[in-house]
């Protein structure tokens, strides 16, 4: 997917769980110190993400995730799922 | 003291919200049909009351409406229509605010359909909110969340007498003066294979009624061959009657008596005597102030099992005596099914509006009276009548009785 279409999924995603609107989500926002989400609320964004894309996102990176940006970056290098 | 309620609303099989309820009951129409939230066709009963067109959305914002267990999503939905019935814009303190909500199964359905998940693709696909809503206090604990109650936030579990304990429990609260406002009522969403199958297998619902869904509720007559499984919320505003008064609240009624018993010795079923179901009542009665004479209705347990019904008509004739039979008793399970621990609560909506409006709801499908049932079960249709005392009564398992009394606030403005 490519890194634009990622990242508006991603905002939109993360303005559902954080029940806010789109526009206060940017790109540079960090998860953790700026949206103030915690282990559970990450949790939830991926599973919701996983869900819709029907993907396994690359969790090995999200300890590092920092920001929108980057879990945009995860949602755009996951592959399709092989249809069957 | 006296504890009112001054707010309700209802999620059911027979309408979302008060008007909607009010007008199938009082036409007397049925909400059961097919099942049609998952395959039922390997079962002997494929009917259920099931609450048709409810969104979660509007309700709730988009992440519950999406990931919170139905059951605390009909709860939620009722208990947002309750206060604005009660027309409260903004708790007076928040901390003396209290949410009792009985339940049954809670979120046994969530938690089936998360195993599930679990089995067949895995942890990574459950949903990371599990430990928060697969607990039965998740019921109540959403609710507060929602509407910012911050007193006791309990779930109360006693099967299908569950939402009648609550609100009796409720009163006792407000009554010690614990907490001004309670937000009390019931929840159930059982409509899923394992507990429909699990009812089916016991052979406690509806058989020979899958091709007429509407006719398979039939308390008291003399082919009813079990209970159609519902789902459904009801929650109410209480509280203390000087503080309604105060505030210029429209008053639907008093909670004026609870009785509650347990026979101690079954799993499922009340012992053949009725004595601790009659106790219940009697109770309630008395704690209400009232005596038999005085009551003018009752909305009974009325599954509609060939058990329930008889046993249920010895009770009311053992509480009653002389006056049984010029009593009349309905079933709204014959409507709207039967939603366990919510059904109490739904039970105490149809009093309540039939008190309201001058009609005593209906028992539905009652085409052959059964000999070993023979009060006045007000068949078919709703009658015109005045109620001013109410006793509504519910059974469970575990051989629990619990029952309440409902008055007519006369004073009050209506």
């Amino acid at each position: 997917m490519p890194q634009l279409e990622a990242r508006d999924a991603v905002v939109r995603v993360l303005a559902i769980e954080l029940k806010a609107s789109e526009s206060e989500v940017r790109a540079a926002s960090s998860l953790r110190k700026e949206l103030g989400m915690d282990s559970i609320a990450v949790a939830n964004v991926l599973y919701a993400l996983e869900e819709e894309y029907d993907c396994e996102l690359e969790l090995d990176g999200v300890v590092r995730l920092d920001t929108v940006e980057d879990l945009a970056g995860v949602l755009s290098n996951t592959p399709a799922p092989v249809s069957h | 003291m006296a504890v009112v309620i001054t707010g309700m609303g209802c999620v059911a099989p027979i309408g979302i919200g008060l008007p909607a309820f009010s007008e199938s009951l009082r036409a007397g129409v049925s909400g059961t049909g097919p099942v049609t939230q998952f395959d039922a066709r390997s079962y002997g009963c494929q009917v259920a009351a099931e609450v048709r067109d409810f969104r979660p959305s509007d309700f709730l914002a988009l992440r519950e409406a999406r990931s919170l267990p139905r059951v605390a999503q009909l709860g939620v939905a009722a208990a947002r229509m309750a206060i604005d019935d009660a027309r409260i814009p903004q708790w007076e303190d928040p901390q003396r605010v209290a949410v009792l909500l009985g339940s049954s199964g809670g979120p046994a359905s969530y938690q089936f359909e998360q195993g599930l998940i679990f089995l067949e693709r895995g942890l990574r696909r459950m949903s990371p909110m599990f430990p928060a809503y697969a607990h039965s206090g998740c019921i109540a604990s959403e609710c507060a969340i929602e509407f910012g109650a911050k007193g006791p936030v309990l779930t109360v579990s006693s099967a299908c007498t569950s939402s009648t304990d609550a609100l009796g429990l409720a009163r006792a609260l407000l009554e010690g003066g614990m907490v001004d406002v309670v937000l009390s009522g019931g929840t159930e969403a059982p409509l899923a294979p394992v507990p429909f199958g699990a009812f089916d297998r016991i052979g406690a619902m509806a058989q020979g009624f899958n091709d007429r869904p509407e006719a398979a509720s039939r308390p008291f007559s003399a082919d009813r061959s079990g209970f159609v499984l519902a789902e459904g919320a009801a929650v109410f505003v209480l509280e203390r009657r000087e503080s309604a008064l105060a505030r210029g609240a429209r008053i639907h009624g008093e909670i004026a008596g609870y009785g509650a018993t347990c026979d101690a010795d079954n799993h499922f079923t009340q012992e053949e005597s009725g004595d601790e179901a009659v106790r219940a009542s009697t109770q309630a009665l008395a704690d209400a102030g009232v005596t038999a004479e005085q009551v003018d209705y009752v909305n009974a347990h009325g599954t509609a099992t060939p058990q329930n019904d008889a046993f249920e008509t010895r009770v009311l004739h053992r509480i009653f005596g002389d006056v049984a039979s010029t009593i009349p008793v309905s079933s709204s399970k014959s409507l709207f099914g039967h939603a366990l621990g919510a059904g109490g609560a739904l039970e105490l909506v149809a009093t309540l509006i039939g008190m309201r409006e001058g009609f005593v709801p209906p028992t539905l499908n009652l085409d052959q009276p059964d000999p070993e049932c023979d009060l006045d079960y007000v068949a078919h249709s709703a009658r015109p009548a005045r109620v001013d005392v109410a006793l509504s009564t519910s059974f469970g398992f575990g051989a629990r009785n619990a029952a309440l009394v409902v008055k007519r606030d006369l004073d009050a403005a209506a």
